[in-house]
């Protein structure tokens, strides 16, 4: 038996579980959980172990899919899953999920994550959720990467549809030849079909339910709902108030003279690069940080045990879901 | 007293690091080419403070939070400044460069500061004297 394997990574929410269930020929093992922290309560359920599916493709060849967790906090599953696990797999797919505010920082990020994994095996970018959100384009991300000097397949598509995530794996194994992947298709076809009115007690009716997206909450409402957040601001590009978790909160000030600091330094001194953030620390006091982008700013008050890589990480995360930001892209 | 600061940069992390008593360098290892952002850290640091400050006292009077900031951090890019108010108008400065580990820098500086005052006390009484 010869067996092929391909790893999918992305962000939370960009659609690893769904597509690796999608084609599946086994009931996926199921590790997603409620979530409970700030990517959350967009989302119902998260994936805290791996995701694990099986695809045959002949009588002789079977294909393993495996999905990391999204979450940075299990970040320790990445490495376990690339250095044993996954380690001899032929394809890495990159889920970008298109409504993030700026997808491709997402991809700046994972190929920095898995570079080494990335240059001795086939590298493929999927996006996902485009049908919420149409831009990027094709041609933007086409050229974001030509910038980059990076040469990869970009592929968009539903991850709830099997045939897109066919093309996908077809592009991921396209140097083996014996492959019939017509009767596979068919087959993948016929069992999507099987089960698009499932039966209200059967497992993929549960997961359908548990999986269907929640409605949005503000930023400043999932801000609050991480431990060691105490405060939190979202400003506009002009430094002006869109929302805070309490008007009386004494550093609502400071929070826009920082943001309107950085915005003097780009105009004085342009050949610098841009300010992402400034903070304010103290060994017994709250911390005081503002994340920069273009078109947006998020002051945080948190507590002084919070390191600053926790603090980032999820300012980081926050920002990429705002929808009260314009759909811009980055430079 | 450079030597200090460079022996100070390697266990912590940095690249160029900074005394500044009074908008000058006292001891500095930043190199020709980065005067301009030490020039800039000290006069965003000198306002980030100072909006600090500010931010404090209009807290009410015997609340919890009575110390000052005494560290602030400017990301540029991927490239981090940091900075500690060693005294009122006396601060470390130093460059972290991307992907390097801020907690650890932080902690490593931290523990430095009283060798720092020290380092800024004598030499300013050296200028005083000069
Ligand atoms: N509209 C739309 N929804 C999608 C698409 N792809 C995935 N989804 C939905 O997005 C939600 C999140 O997908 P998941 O598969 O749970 O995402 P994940 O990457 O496994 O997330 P983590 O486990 O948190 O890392 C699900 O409700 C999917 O149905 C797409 O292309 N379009
Ligand atoms: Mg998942």
């Amino acid at each position: 038996m010869k067996s092929y394997k391909v790893l999918f990574v992305g962000s939370p929410g960009s659609g690893k579980t769904t597509a690796i269930r999608t084609i599946s020929d086994v009931e996926v093992v199921d590790t997603d959980t409620k979530v409970s922290d700030s990517t959350i309560k967009r989302k119902r359920t998260t994936t805290v172990g791996m995701d694990y599916g099986k695809l045959s493709l002949g009588e002789d060849k079977v294909l393993h899919l495996y999905g990391t967790p999204g979450q940075e906090r299990f970040k320790f599953m990445w490495d376990l899953m690339v250095s044993d696990l996954a380690n001899d797999a032929s394809a890495l797919i990159l889920l970008v999920d298109n409504t993030r505010n700026y997808p491709f920082r997402d991809i700046d990020y994972y190929l920095s994550e898995f570079w080494d994994f990335i240059v001795k095996r086939h590298f493929i970018i999927a996006v996902t959720r485009s049908d919420l959100a149409a831009e990027p384009t094709e041609a933007d991300y086409q050229n974001r990467l030509k910038e980059k000097g990076i040469f990869a397949p970009i592929i968009f598509i539903d991850a709830r549809k099997s045939m897109d995530v066919m093309d996908l794996v077809v592009s991921a194994l396209n140097q083996e030849d014996d492959i019939d992947w017509a009767e596979i298709s068919h087959r993948v076809a016929v069992t999507e079909l099987k089960n698009r009115n499932p039966d209200p007690n059967s497992p993929q009716f549960e997961w359908l339910r548990k999986t269907r997206d929640v409605p949005k909450i503000s930023i400043i409402e999932a801000a609050m709902q991480v431990r060691g957040i105490s405060g939190a601001t979202h400003l506009d590009n002009n430094q002006k108030l869109l929302d805070t978790s309490s008007n009386t909160l004494e550093c609502n000030e400071l929070f826009s003279s920082l943001a309107k600091l950085a915005a003097a330094i780009e105009n004085k001194a342009p050949q610098l690069e841009q300010v992402r953030n400034i903070s304010l620390h103290a060994p017994q006091k709250d911390s005081i940080s503002v994340f920069l982008e273009p078109d947006q700013a998020l002051g945080l008050l948190t507590l002084p045990a919070l390191t600053h890589k926790q603090i980032r990480q999820q300012a980081e995360d926050l920002l990429q879901w705002s929808d009260n930001v314009e759909n811009t892209q980055e430079a | 007293m450079s030597k200090i600061l460079k022996k100070l940069e390697g266990m912590a992390g940095t690249d160029s690091s900074a005394i500044m008593s009074n908008k000058r360098p006292i001891a500095s290892t930043f190199d020709k080419d980065e005067a301009v952002i030490l020039k800039l850290a000290q006069q965003a640091f000198t306002h980030i403070f100072k909006q600090a400050d500010k931010a404090d006292a209009l807290k009410p009077a015997g609340s919890e939070n009575i110390q000052a900031y005494d560290e602030a951090h400017l990301q540029l890019g991927q490239r981090r400044l940091l900075c500690f108010r060693i005294e009122e108008n006396t601060f470390y400065i130093c460059i972290l460069p991307q992907n390097s580990d801020i907690h650890k820098a932080q902690k490593i500086i931290r523990g430095a500061l009283p060798v720092l005052k020290k380092i800024a006390d004598t030499s300013s009484v050296q200028t005083a004297q000069d």
